[in-house]
């Protein structure tokens, strides 16, 4: 569904490369997990695999097709949805106008039912009451469900999350991997998560690592 | 949700922010405000005097050349003749289609028979300190063409009270008009006959047809007149008879149809002229004086909207640029849905549209009031000026030439015409109208769009990824 060919990438200086020559492939239907210590480009990595950066080297297909022919703008419109480590949201919304708001520019199959919007946010742990409310009178995990909830209702077959739970507590945290889990078994959609933790990773059936340049599969 | 409601919700929930911007914005706008309806004003202020002030030309003889003929020494003793014009070649000039009409003028001083001229005058004791006690009056035989061209009169400064104006028809009549104070000396009424004596000691009888209020000019004082109440107006031709002075005039004034070409007249008019003979002047100086004020109005004005809308687009761009720092979240996440960046200056924009014509409201309220304050005060400050010099310029050609008068007495008016004309720029008051309205909006919306545009460029056109750096 969505390959790397030969992806390189580094700030400013080419001699600086962050990876290089990564050949990759992500299917639908798998959780993965992205792992590397602390600054070692996972979040760079995502962005690009989000269409939110260029290669500097290098091609991302999605099905075939180079993300630059598709168009970045498209491609993230409607094949790609990103789950931010915190302020995902639109904070002078209700978590149900998020919803509506992101169907609404990617122009998602459900875009403009309120229903189905309500129905996602309550498979994600969001009531009713608190889909009203504004989003920042929700706790952290609450938002970050909101975010979650965001994606499934938007028709992207590929979610992109860095770092989901770095805010959220322990319990909030499985929930929250569940819900990705649920998307990638159950709605066959590819998921990957960028993490630093080992308890997330252990979530995912598949795990690559980035370490000195290069991506491995452990 | 659609982008029309984001913007309403963002405006609405972000209440700081709005109002902060709403206060800027009011601002900006005022001044704008300010800056065009005082141009508005100013411009049509303009046109009006354009087309309502009146210029009129004076046609005299060279004077100094005939002194300089006279001074020369030529062995044989040359006659002291004022030079005169000849109505004939003033006719010539008449003829262009800028003159509305001409006016020929010709003095000469008389003594009253059948009657008695003015004698006290506004200031009594100086007659008294001097001792002179003046046995004969003399009185000033003013001959004019019509009455109502006259600036004293078109100026206002003079008006008929009883009877009619001279007409061009009066020229060959004995018919006059005289000063209202000269006819309540002397029981005087419209159709009442006068006698005077000439200086070739010729007695002549003149029929009052109009009494006229407000003197003469100070100017039209015949040499030893001591009052303007003394002057009488009457036709061309019984003063020239009586001057033995046939098809001449002291002076021609040609009044022009549009004060905006009296430089040009002159220019083309001069050249039909003998420059050693005749000498033409243009007398625009109540057009001037009235265009000089509203002309400084209309400069402050282009001024202020000058800089009111380029510091308005700085100051309000540095704002956008540091509200859309704070906004980096909801830009990356707008970003990452695949918004169009255009959608999100658009919405950006609109936000500020939308504050923006709230706040033109409140710059229509405070700009009417403001644009008053501010026309008040440049007006009076100008015509103050352009009145003070406008009267030191009459004084001093009437301190250097006793011997022709309308010419004078046009300074004079042109005194009158300005005071009065200043009355009614006093009272200038600026307005509102649709049209200053849609102009502040369109002004208003260009500021918005073009400090949208800039303020948000850093920040759009910066890759997505920018914006997840947190
Ligand atoms: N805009 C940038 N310009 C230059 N260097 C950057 C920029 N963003 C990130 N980096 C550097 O790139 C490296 C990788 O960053 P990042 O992808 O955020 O790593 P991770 O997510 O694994 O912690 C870091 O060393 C970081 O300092
Ligand atoms: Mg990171």
């Amino acid at each position: 569904m969505l390959r790397t060919k030969k992806l390189s990438y580094w700030y400013g200086n080419a001699a600086n490369k962050l990876f290089d020559h990564v050949d990759l492939e992500f299917t639908a239907g798998h959780l993965y997990a992205v792992v590397g210590k602390s600054g070692v480009g996972k979040t760079t990595f995502l962005s690009l695999l989000a269409g939110l950066t260029r290669p500097s080297k290098g091609v991302i297909e999605f099905e075939g097709r180079g993300l630059a022919k598709i168009g970045m703008l498209n491609y993230r419109k409607r094949h790609v949805s990103m789950i931010f480590q915190t302020e995902n949201l639109f904070s002078y919304m209700s978590a149900l106008d998020n919803l509506l708001t992101a169907m609404e520019i990617t122009e998602a199959h459900h875009a403009g039912d309120q229903g189905y919007a309500l129905q996602q946010l309550e498979q994600s742990g969001i009531d009713r009451r608190s889909a009203q409310c504004r989003v920042t009178q929700l706790t952290l995990e609450q938002q970050q469900r909101v975010a979650v909830a965001r994606t499934m209702c938007c028709d992207s077959q590929i979610i992109v999350a860095d770092e989901p739970t770095n805010q959220v507590g322990q319990e909030g945290a499985g929930d929250i991997l569940e819900l990705l889990q649920a998307a990638a078994y159950e709605q066959q959609r590819c998921v990957i998560v960028g993490t630093k933790k080992v308890e997330v990773a252990k979530k995912c059936d598949a795990v690559v690592e980035l370490h000195q340049r290069k991506f491995e599969w452990l | 949700m659609s982008l029309r409601k984001r913007v309403f919700l963002n405006v609405k929930i972000n209440k700081g922010r709005s109002v902060g911007l709403f206060l800027v914005l009011s601002m900006i706008l005022l001044f704008i405000l300010v800056g065009l309806i005082l141009e508005q004003t100013a411009k049509e202020a303009i046109q009006r005097v354009k087309s309502s002030a009146n210029a009129t030309v004076t046609l005299t003889a060279n004077r100094e050349q005939a002194f300089r003929n006279i001074t020369k020494p030529k062995g044989t003793q040359q006659q002291l003749t004022l030079p005169a014009v000849r109505i004939a070649v003033a006719k010539k000039i008449a003829a262009a289609t800028a003159v509305k009409s001409y006016n020929v003028s010709s003095m000469t001083t008389v003594k009253a028979v059948s009657f008695s001229a003015v004698t006290e005058t506004a200031d009594a004791s100086a007659t008294h300190v001097s001792g002179r006690k003046q046995n004969t009056e003399n009185l000033s035989l003013l001959g004019v063409t019509r009455t109502t061209s006259l600036i004293a009169f078109s100026s206002g400064g003079s008006k008929i009270t009883q009877g009619r104006a001279l007409r061009a028809s009066d020229g060959r009549t004995r018919n006059i008009i005289i000063e209202e104070q000269l006819a309540k000396k002397n029981k005087l009424k419209v159709g009442s006959k006068i006698s005077i004596k000439s200086s070739s000691q010729k007695n002549i009888s003149l029929k009052v047809v109009g009494i006229y209020q407000g003197g003469a000019p100070a100017s039209s004082l015949a040499l030893g007149q001591m009052n303007t109440s003394n002057t009488i107006y009457a036709g061309v031709e019984t003063v020239n008879q009586l001057k033995n002075t046939n098809g001449m005039a002291d002076s021609v004034t040609f009044s022009l149809k549009n004060a905006v070409v009296a430089k040009k007249f002159v220019k083309m008019a001069s050249l039909q002229l003998d420059s050693s003979q005749y000498v033409l002047a243009a007398d625009d100086s109540v057009y001037r004086a009235l265009l000089t004020p509203l002309n400084n109005v209309r400069t402050f004005a282009k001024g202020l909207l000058l800089v009111s809308v380029s510091l308005g687009t700085i100051i309000l761009t540095i704002i956008v640029a540091a509200i859309m720092s704070k906004r980096r979240a909801e830009i990356g996440i707008l970003l990452s849905l695949g918004e169009k960046r255009m959608k999100i200056a658009a919405q950006v924009g609109s936000e500020l549209l939308l504050i923006g014509l709230v706040a033109s409201v409140m710059a229509v309220s405070g700009g009417t009031t403001l644009g008053n304050l501010i026309s008040k005060q440049l007006i009076q400050q100008n015509s103050a000026n352009a009145s003070s010099l406008t009267i030191g310029t009459a004084q001093n050609q009437q301190a250097e030439n006793n011997a022709t008068t309308e010419e004078v007495s046009a300074q004079t008016g042109t005194q009158q015409g300005i005071l009065r004309q200043n009355q009614q720029l006093k009272t200038l008051t600026v307005h509102l109208s649709w049209n200053t309205y849609g102009k502040l909006i369109v002004l208003g919306s260009l500021i918005i769009v073009l400090a949208v545009l800039i303020g948000t460029a850093h920040i759009l056109f910066l890759e997505p990824y920018r914006f997840m750096s947190r």
